[in-house]
């Protein structure tokens, strides 16, 4: 399970654009996305075709279902994709210290994708939608 | 066999939760879940009015070291004093105390987890609670320790940046006792000679240890050479090489008797950090072939990088070559020596 609680286009992005190359690593087979965030529902399908099913909550029913998962101590079944959730994580710190960009931490940082290998990906996409544009504006 | 059972017992529960979100026993296990970590904060809450508790969830002596030491830089010497500091351990809560706190409270490594879960469940600010750690263990929320080595991302820059949020933050000088007397009184006590002692701390904690057989041919040799030698034990399964003097300085305590020693040599430990800033020999084994990111744990963990000094003689070995580790070592030993005689 991959949680995408940020509303941030360039995590999104980078979240998405790695996510292929985790669920490889980790010998899994395909992966269920739940977000906040709608634009994320809209061009999920465009990384990877391992993807299950895209489910889109609300902010407090995601904040409810971390909090859920932490209770359950279920911790090891899911991967959050954001810099600043669950509360006590805090990588925006780590943004431009000694040139660390947002693409490394994410794949790195929560995907654990060591040795790193930059992905860089050509998309023919557009929408009229602006949350869905505001993540595939990272795309070069 | 039983602690087998009884972990297959509770992944069966633990799905068996997930699953169903409707029945009584969840209910149940909620209830009593969530009112034992309200305890737990209880227990480590700060209760002055806009006091804060910071924890640290890392049984770690440097990591505790290094992160009380740059908060003590962070909030000043008044607030120092106000504030409760929560660690794993007795040992880290002398660590704390180095740097002028008074309030600090040891938990065990289990309620260290459960707090953690609490603070990911209800926002850290809520509960007055910081948490001066990079990413513990255990915990999903951790991520940061993953991007150690890249762009030469050092443990000083995990703290300073990550934890801290301010990359130029360094870290206040901890505060020693003067123990010049007690000290010179025990050498005098146990045979060891001021300017000529070597103090071996060959036990570690988070890297992996060298061979005991190593440490006692280079008693030998140091022995050959007129040092005495002790070694650091800080608990009861830590026992000294064999021919040497069992020592366990306090940590206060710990500038004066190295000095009057003159000569420091460890595999890297948490205990490095603290003796840093000493004035004498140091000489730090790292351990090569384990897992640290995209370098190696010399670059992360080096005591001349993360600029806590600028004197430490610091080596890494190659494959299995101790006997070649030990000349290495004992040469530098000569070399201090020999300098510090010209100096005298």
């Amino acid at each position: 399970m991959a949680l995408f609680p940020d509303e941030d286009g360039k995590v999104n992005y980078y979240g998405l654009l790695y996510l292929d190359e985790h669920l490889v690593r980790n010998l899994t087979k395909e992966a269920l996305i739940v977000t906040s965030c709608p634009g994320v529902v809209k061009v999920a399908n465009l990384f990877t075709p391992k993807i299950r099913d895209i489910v889109l909550i609300t902010e407090s029913e995601m904040d409810a279902l971390i909090a859920y998962l932490k209770l359950t101590e279920n911790e090891s079944k899911f991967v959050i994709v954001s810099l600043s959730k669950p509360a006590t994580r805090n990588a925006k710190n780590l943004v431009g210290v000694k040139d660390l960009t947002v693409e490394q931490i994410v794949a790195v940082g929560i995907y654990f994708i060591i040795p790193y290998r930059q992905i860089i990906r050509r998309f023919d996409y557009s929408s009229s939608d602006p949350s869905a544009m505001e993540i595939m504006k990272e795309a070069p | 066999m039983a602690e087998k059972l009884k972990y297959r017992l509770i992944r069966k529960y633990k799905d068996f939760m997930l699953t169903d979100s409707s029945n009584l026993l969840q209910h149940v296990f909620f209830k009593y879940q969530t009112y034992n970590w309200w305890k737990l904060y209880s227990k480590v809450a700060n209760k002055n009015e806009g006091g804060m508790t910071y924890i640290c969830p890392y049984n770690g002596t440097g990591d505790v070291f290094i992160s009380t030491g740059l908060l003590a830089a962070k909030i000043g010497p008044d607030r120092v004093k106000e504030s409760t500091v929560c660690v794993i351990g007795k040992g880290a809560a002398k660590v704390v105390k180095l740097f002028g706190f008074q309030d600090v409270r040891s938990i065990q490594q289990g309620e260290m987890n459960n707090l953690m879960r609490l603070c990911d469940m209800v926002n850290p600010g809520y509960l007055d609670i910081a948490i001066i750690h990079q990413g513990p263990f255990g915990i999903t929320g951790r991520m940061m320790d993953n991007m150690r080595n890249y762009n030469g991302f050092n443990f000083m820059d995990m703290y300073s940046a990550g934890v801290f949020n301010d990359p130029y933050l360094r870290m206040i000088q901890p505060k020693f006792n003067d123990a010049k007397e007690s000290v010179a009184k025990f050498f005098e006590e146990n045979g060891l000679q001021r300017g000529k002692t070597v103090l071996l701390a060959p036990y570690v904690n988070t890297l992996d240890q060298l061979p005991q057989w190593f440490w006692i041919e280079l008693v030998h040799d140091l022995k050959m050479m007129g040092f005495s030698v002790c070694t650091n034990c800080g608990n009861e399964k830590e026992k000294p090489v064999v021919g040497t003097l069992e020592v366990c300085p306090f940590y206060g305590d710990m500038k004066d008797f190295c000095e009057y020693g003159g000569y420091f040599i460890s595999s890297r430990s948490g205990l490095c950090d603290i003796v840093s800033s000493f004035n004498m020999c140091k000489i730090i084994v790292y351990q090569p072939y384990e897992f640290w990111g995209e370098g190696r744990n010399i670059d992360y963990f080096s005591l001349n990088v993360m600029g806590l000094c600028d004197d430490a003689i610091e080596i890494e070995y190659e494959g299995v070559e101790f006997l070649k580790l030990k000349d290495i070592i004992l040469k530098h030993v000569r070399e201090w020596e020999n300098r510090h005689k010209v100096e005298e």
